[in-house]
């Protein structure tokens, strides 16, 4: 496993997603990953997501991160642009609607690959 | 011209009469002065070139200013007086605090007891909300904010928002902030937040020596500590001592640029070189050798109860180090120290190692016969307690004012803090947590009672003797006349409020 690794939040943060988070840092942690690079892909107002995802980043003392926001529509376009750096992604969505959304966006670009 | 502008606000950019001590007023309202005497007598303004660039500045905005030299930006420290001209060209902005929002103690304390905003949150908020800084964020300029209370961002989205900050840095940033402002420089993404994991620490050989002199001569010979206690987030990073050589090259910056007195800073000067928490005499005699060959007058910023008995009972210690301080110059040296709590079931449950190598069983008593050590060699501690630990019961409070009442005979300030989460506990709510009861009234009365006891012979006999000293020492005077005036009133309001809820 990489040295460091995307992890990708798509949509609102519920706790559903904070747990997950939670339990991927602690997972990439027991593999050697150093770092995080945290992309919240969100519809609501800028920093928003950042009151949810305040407990895991306080809890989290160990692991580096960079969390940076993206509005949603820029969800394929990045997806691509990390996919085409090689980059490993976990990807995480509470929503439903969303999930298949994701999927077919990651169906998308494996096909382009 | 500098493209990269690192700056506080007042409380934080003043050496406070080169007193550090005098600092801990701006954690507090004006109480019982106008705002602007306060000011003076905690913040007064700091000298700065025909620029604005400080004399002193706080040690760690020197450290990534020295890091921002070294890779070549055009860089400098600005007083917050002479930030508007600077910031019509600059195209990034550092900030730093101790406390942006006066959310840890004892700040909190302050602000839950009187109801008034102290003084560094009200200081920071007018330096964020000058028109120029408005301006310069409309024109482009990139905001990254960092220091020891980064965390506390997390709690104030909002003022995060209106104030434009882009990024907050979480952590020791030696190894990230090139990056970052290389980025904000190229209209390249920012991340919104960056927190600094345990492998991205700068190692030794990557921590830079300070350009420029510090505020009051700090100079760091420690990073990190091995105690591992609950409440702190320091114990989380790793253990790193600074050779001679590196504190020399920071002494000569200091001494080069016309501060003379300093002081060392480490979480325990005490354990300057050992692995663990042995004391390593060779190594610290070296340490304060080296410092007082250069500083006229020294303190430390932080020792361990632990370690200052085991240095003194085991090695003597403390005496021979009194040797090398005490001299002409000054006759007693300042230190912070943590007693945290008197009771033993709670410091095994949250600070098991703080009393090693001694068992946790013998907390107070490693307590009081440091504090007699320190008496002793004229040290004068200003120690802290936390009150509203997780897990505190009313036993363990009443614990902690019995020892209070033990070390009554040692020349001291104590001071009770009220419980900020951070390290293992820093996700708690404790906005809403945090309930003062009849047992914490008591501890902080008898707090109160100490430092007034004390608090004229530290200010005469030590701390602010001398002629030149007279103007401060008088303000000081009327303010601790208005503080016991104070206390009998709020003694009188306290016993009428406890009547009237027991009822008849």
């Amino acid at each position: 496993m990489n040295d460091e690794v995307e992890l990708a939040i798509v949509g609102e943060v519920t706790d559903g997603v904070k747990r997950a988070l939670l339990e991927n840092l602690n997972a990439l942690r027991s593999k050697g990953v150093r770092r995080v690079s945290l992309r919240v892909f969100a519809r609501n107002a800028p920093l928003r997501s950042l009151e949810g995802l305040r407990e895991v980043l306080l809890t989290n003392m160990v692991t580096s991160i960079r969390l940076y926001e993206h509005d949603l529509g820029e969800l394929h376009d990045m997806l691509k642009q990390l996919v085409k750096g090689g980059k490993e992604i976990i990807l995480i969505s509470g929503e439903e609607p969303l999930r298949s959304q994701v999927l077919s966006v990651l169906s998308n670009l494996k096909h382009e690959r | 011209m500098f493209d990269v502008i690192l700056t506080t606000d007042r409380t934080m950019m003043t050496n406070h009469h080169g007193k550090e001590f005098l600092g801990f007023m701006a954690t507090g309202p004006a109480l019982g002065l106008p705002e602007p005497i306060w000011l003076w007598i905690c913040a007064p303004k700091m000298k700065t070139d025909k620029v604005g660039r400080a004399w002193q500045a706080p040690y760690g905005m020197r450290k990534i200013e020295a890091v921002l030299i070294d890779a070549g930006f055009k860089v400098a420290t600005i007083d917050p007086d002479h930030l508007d001209r600077h910031l019509r060209h600059a195209k990034v902005l550092l900030l730093s605090h101790h406390d942006y929002f006066a959310l840890c103690p004892p700040s909190s304390e302050w602000w839950s007891v009187t109801k008034k905003e102290p003084v560094n949150a009200k200081s920071f908020r007018r330096l964020m909300e000058r028109p120029a800084l408005r301006e310069a964020k409309r024109r482009g300029l990139k905001i990254i904010a960092g220091g020891p209370a980064a965390w506390q961002w997390l709690w104030k989205i909002d003022k995060w928002l209106e104030w434009g900050v882009d990024t907050v840095v979480d952590g020791e940033a030696e190894k990230v902030v090139v990056d970052l402002v290389s980025r904000a420089l190229n209209g390249e993404s920012l991340p919104r937040y960056v927190y600094v994991g345990v492998d991205e620490v700068p190692r030794l050989e990557e921590i830079p020596t300070i350009k420029h002199a510090s505020i009051n001569g700090l100079i760091e010979v420690t990073r990190g500590c091995p105690r591992n206690c609950k409440f702190c987030s320091v114990t989380l990073r790793p253990l790193r001592h600074y050779t001679l050589d590196m504190i020399e090259r920071e002494l000569k910056v200091n001494v080069s640029e016309g501060v003379t007195d300093g002081i060392i800073h480490s979480e325990d000067v005490l354990l300057y070189g050992s692995r663990g928490v042995e004391p390593e005499p060779d190594a610290v005699i070296k340490l304060h050798k080296l410092v007082k060959s250069y500083y006229k007058k020294i303190a430390w910023s932080h020792a361990s109860l632990s370690a200052i008995k085991r240095a003194e009972e085991k090695y003597k210690l403390v005496s021979k180090v009194r040797e090398i301080i005490c001299d002409d110059n000054q006759d007693y040296w300042g230190v912070e120290v943590g007693i945290e709590t008197g009771s033993v079931s709670l410091a095994k449950k949250i600070m098991p190692a703080k009393s090693a190598p001694y068992p946790a069983e013998m907390w107070p008593q490693v307590v009081e016969d440091a504090f007699a050590i320190m008496h002793e060699n004229h040290i004068i501690p200003a120690a802290t307690l936390i009150l509203g630990l997780p897990e505190e019961t009313e036993d363990d409070v009443m614990r902690t004012a019995e020892l209070l009442d033990r070390l009554r005979p040692y020349r001291s300030l104590i001071v009770p803090m009220f419980f900020v989460p951070m390290g293992y506990f820093k996700t708690h709510d404790w906005f809403t947590r945090v309930k003062i009861r009849d047992e914490h009234v008591e501890v902080m009365k008898r707090c109160l009672d100490h430092a007034l006891y004390w608090a004229n012979d530290i200010m005469s006999k030590f701390y602010l003797k001398g002629p030149s000293r007279a103007p401060l020492r008088w303000m000081l005077r009327l303010f601790l006349a208005y503080v016991r005036w104070r206390t009998r009133s709020i003694d009188k309001k306290i016993e009428e409020w406890k009547a009237k809820r027991e009822g008849p």
